[in-house]
C-alpha cells in the first residue's frame, strides 16, 4: 500500500499574546514507500509527531490530503477510517500507552478483537517473544516499566499484520540491546514489504533507514542518510 | 460479547473504587427519587381517600366533645369519645332551614377487659343515610349490614372464628375494610341498632357515667348534614350554632380545604426537596463523569490509535455507566425500601396528615420508574462527557499527553 501526503499542513490555536495561530507542519508532500524504512528526525516541537499523526489518520490536516492507495482517508467517515487504520496501519504512539484494565496479552490482542472474534493469541505470543516480553503476558500493563510498555505497544501495533507501520519514538525508552532488537524487527517487516515510518531522535535508528527526512519548524526536507549517520568531525587544537 | 462490552466489564473489575463511587452516586439518586415520590404519593392517596369519604356539608358534634378531639380528628383519625347529643337536639338540627338530610353516628369505645376482644373505637352508622363511612365500606362490602354484623378497619386484628367480642357478646365480622392510612383503620363499624345494643350492654356491665342522662335509643355522637340546594353551607352552620347551644356545627369543606392546603404544602416541600436533591445529584454525576473522562483521555486516544471508531468508545463509556448505574439504582431502591416502609408509620404520625401507602403494583411501578430514571440520568450525563471526549481529535489528545 502506498501512503501519500499532498500539501498537508496543520495549524493550532494557542492562548497567549500576539498571534495565536501556530503552524506545526507547513504544506508538505511526502510518499511512504513500500518495503522501505523512512525515518524522520528533528528537534522537539519541530512538527514530527503532528506530521506522523496526520499520516496515521489521527489528526486532520488544516490543508492538503492524505491518500492511501489513492483514496483520501480524511474524506472517509469515522467508522470506515478507523477500520482502515485497524486493518492496515499499525501505530506506535509517543509515550506510555498501555490500557491499564488489560493484561499485556489482552493489550496486544485488543486491536485484533475490535472487529473480529478470530483468535490471534498465537501471533500475539510470537510478537511478544520477538520484543522479548512474552513472560509478562499475564501482567497488567500498569505494572510494566517504560521500556516494557514501549515493546508492548510495538507488538500491539503489529498484531493485525499491517502493511503500514507508523512509529513515534519507538525506541525512546529502550536500552541499546532492545533498541537493536526492535530496529531489526522493523527492518524485517520492511524487507517483507511493509512501509515503515519512524519518528526518532536515535542516531542508531538511522542506520536501519532507507530514507531519512528532517523536520525543522514544520518544514520537511530529505537528507542523505549517510551524512546523518556519520559522526561529527571535531578538530583538536 | 462485543469488544466494547468486554472492555467495559474489565474496566469495572480493574477499577472497583471508581465503579463503586459512580454506583454510590446513582444509589443516592434512586433513593431520593423513590423515597420522595413514595411519600408524596402516599400523602396524595390519603387526601383522595379522605375527600371520597367526606360527603357531608356540615358536621355537628356536642359541646361535650371538646377535649376529646376536633371534628377533623373524628373524620380523619377516627378519634372518638363517649359524648352524645340528645334526640331532641337532633330534631332541632333537622328542623333548621336549609338542612336537606342528616345522618347520625354513635361512638363507643370498647373496654380493656375480658368482656371485649380489644380496646377499639366502635362507630355506629345509619347505612341508608350515611355520607362519610358508607362510600368507603362499599369498596369492600356490597351486602347489607345486618344486626349483629360488624365491619373492621384494616388494622384491627381478627381471630380465626372471624368474630369480635364486645361487652360479653360475640359479633360476626362481615368484612375487613380497605386501608385508608388514617386512624379509621383501627376502628370497628356497625349499624345503629347493633351499637345501641352494645352501649346498653356496656351500661349494664360497667360502672360508667358515660351514659348518665343519655337516652341511648335516640342519642347520637355526631350528625352529618347535607345542605339543600340554594343554601349557603356556612349560613346553615351559623344558624345551627346560634339556635342550638349544646352543639357545634362546622362546615366540612373548610376542613377539607385546610387539610388539602396543609397537604399541598407538605407535598410541595417534599417535592421541592426531592427535586433539589435530584438536580444536585445529577450535577455531581455530570461533574464526576466529566472529571473521569478527562482522566481517561489517554485511554480513549490509545483505543482510537488501535482503530476504535468514536461509536465504540461511546459504547464502552455507556456500557460501563449503565452497568454501574444499574447496580447503584437497584441498591438505592433496596435501601429506600428498607428505610421508607418500616418508617411509614412514624412518618404518618409525625406529619399528622392522611398517609396511605400506594398498592403493591404502584410501588413496583414507582421502583421500576426510579431505577429507569436513575439509569437514564447516569447514562445521559456519561454520554455528554463521552461525546465531548470522543469528538476530540486523537492527535490532539496524544499531543496533550506527550
Amino acid at each position: 500500500m502506498i501512503l501519500k501526503a499532498e500539501g498537508i499542513s496543520r495549524s493550532f490555536f494557542r492562548n497567549g499574546k500576539g498571534t495565536n495561530v501556530f503552524t506545526a507542519v507547513k504544506g508538505t508532500d511526502f510518499t511512504l514507500e513500500a518495503g522501505k524504512i523512512t525515518a524522520i528526525i528533528g528537534r522537539s516541537g519541530s512538527g514530527k509527531s503532528t506530521f506522523s499523526n496526520m499520516l496515521a489518520g489521527l489528526l486532520e490536516p488544516s490543508e492538503g490530503r492524505v491518500l492511501l492507495d489513492g483514496e483520501d482517508i480524511y474524506a472517509l467517515d469515522d467508522g470506515t477510517r478507523s477500520k482502515l487504520r485497524n486493518e492496515h496501519i499499525g501505530v506506535v504512539p509517543q509515550g506510555q500507552t498501555g490500557l491499564q484494565s488489560l493484561t499485556v496479552l489482552e493489550n496486544v490482542l485488543a486491536p485484533a478483537y475490535m472487529y473480529s472474534r478470530t483468535s490471534k493469541a498465537d501471533r500475539a505470543h510470537e510478537l511478544l517473544k520477538k520484543v522479548d516480553i512474552d513472560e509478562l503476558c499475564d501482567v497488567y500493563s500498569n505494572e510494566l516499566s517504560g521500556g516494557e510498555l514501549r515493546r508492548m505497544a510495538i507488538a500491539r501495533a503489529l498484531i493485525n499484520s499491517p502493511s503500514i507501520i507508523i512509529a513515534d519514538e519507538p525506541t525512546g525508552d529502550l536500552d541499546d540491546e532492545t533498541t537493536q532488537l526492535v530496529l531489526k524487527l522493523f527492518r524485517g517487516l520492511a524487507d517483507s514489504g511493509a512501509s515503515v515510518l519512524m519518528v526518532t531522535h536515535e542516531h542508531d535508528a538511522l542506520k536501519f533507514a532507507d530514507f531519512v527526512y528532517k523536520m525543522d519548524k514544520g518544514v520537511l526536507t530529505e537528507c542523505a542518510s549517510q551524512a546523518i549517520t556519520q559522526p561529527e568531525v571535531t578538530t583538536e587544537l | 460479547m462485543s469488544f466494547a462490552f468486554e472492555l467495559s466489564l474489565k474496566n469495572i473489575k480493574r477499577r472497583p473504587f471508581r465503579a463503586a463511587a459512580m454506583a454510590a452516586l446513582v444509589m443516592f439518586l434512586t433513593f431520593s427519587i423513590f423515597a420522595g415520590a413514595f411519600t408524596v404519593i402516599s400523602l396524595q392517596n390519603g387526601l383522595e381517600g379522605y375527600r371520597a369519604r367526606l360527603g357531608a356539608d356540615i358536621v355537628v358534634i356536642p359541646n361535650s366533645a371538646k377535649g376529646h378531639g376536633s371534628v377533623d380528628d373524628i373524620l380523619l383519625q377516627g378519634i372518638t369519645g363517649a359524648y352524645y347529643m340528645s334526640g331532641k337536639d337532633i330534631e332541632k338540627i333537622c328542623a333548621v332551614e336549609g338542612v336537606e338530610s342528616v345522618s347520625k353516628q354513635f361512638f363507643l369505645t370498647s373496654a380493656k377487659a375480658s368482656c371485649c376482644s380489644s380496646r377499639v373505637q366502635i362507630i355506629g352508622i345509619d347505612p341508608k343515610t350515611d355520607l362519610t363511612v358508607m362510600p368507603w365500606i362499599a369498596e369492600s362490602f356490597s351486602g347489607e349490614i345486618g344486626d349483629g354484623d360488624v365491619m373492621i378497619g384494616a388494622d384491627v386484628s381478627l381471630n380465626e372464628s372471624k368474630t369480635v367480642k364486645f361487652y360479653g357478646e360475640d359479633y360476626r365480622v362481615a368484612a375487613r375494610l380497605e386501608k385508608t392510612g388514617t386512624g379509621l383503620d383501627s376502628a370497628v363499624y356497625t349499624n345503629m341498632a347493633t351499637i345501641r345494643k352494645m352501649a346498653k350492654d356496656a351500661s349494664s356491665l360497667l360502672e360508667t357515667d358515660a351514659f348518665k342522662g343519655v337516652d341511648i335509643n335516640t342519642a347520637a355522637s355526631a350528625v352529618f348534614i347535607k345542605v339543600a340546594d340554594g343554601y349557603e353551607i356556612s349560613e346553615v352552620a351559623d344558624d345551627i350554632n346560634i339556635h342550638i347551644t349544646k352543639v357545634e356545627a362546622t362546615p366540612a369543606r373548610s376542613m377539607v380545604s385546610d387539610i388539602s392546603d396543609g397537604l399541598s404544602k407538605v407535598s410541595g416541600i417534599i417535592g421541592a426537596l426531592v427535586a433539589v436533591v435530584w438536580a444536585l445529584a445529577v450535577v455531581i454525576l455530570a461533574v464526576v463523569f466529566a472529571l473521569l473522562s478527562n482522566e481517561r483521555k489517554k485511554e480513549f486516544a490509545v483505543l482510537r490509535v488501535m482503530g476504535a471508531p468514536r461509536k465504540m468508545l461511546f459504547s464502552v463509556m455507556c456500557f460501563e455507566t449503565a452497568l454501574t448505574s444499574l447496580v447503584g439504582a437497584v441498591a438505592g431502591l433496596a435501601v429506600a425500601a428498607a428505610v421508607v416502609f418500616p418508617l411509614s408509620d412514624t412518618l404518618k404520625a409525625s406529619l399528622g396528615l392522611p398517609f396511605l401507602m400506594p398498592r403493591g403494583g404502584t410501588v413496583a411501578l414507582l421502583g421500576a420508574g426510579a431505577v429507569i430514571i436513575s439509569l437514564l440520568a447516569g447514562v445521559a450525563t456519561a454520554s455528554l462527557s463521552a461525546g465531548r471526549i470522543t469528538h476530540s481529535e486523537t492527535g490532539l489528545l496524544l499531543r496533550e499527553d506527550a
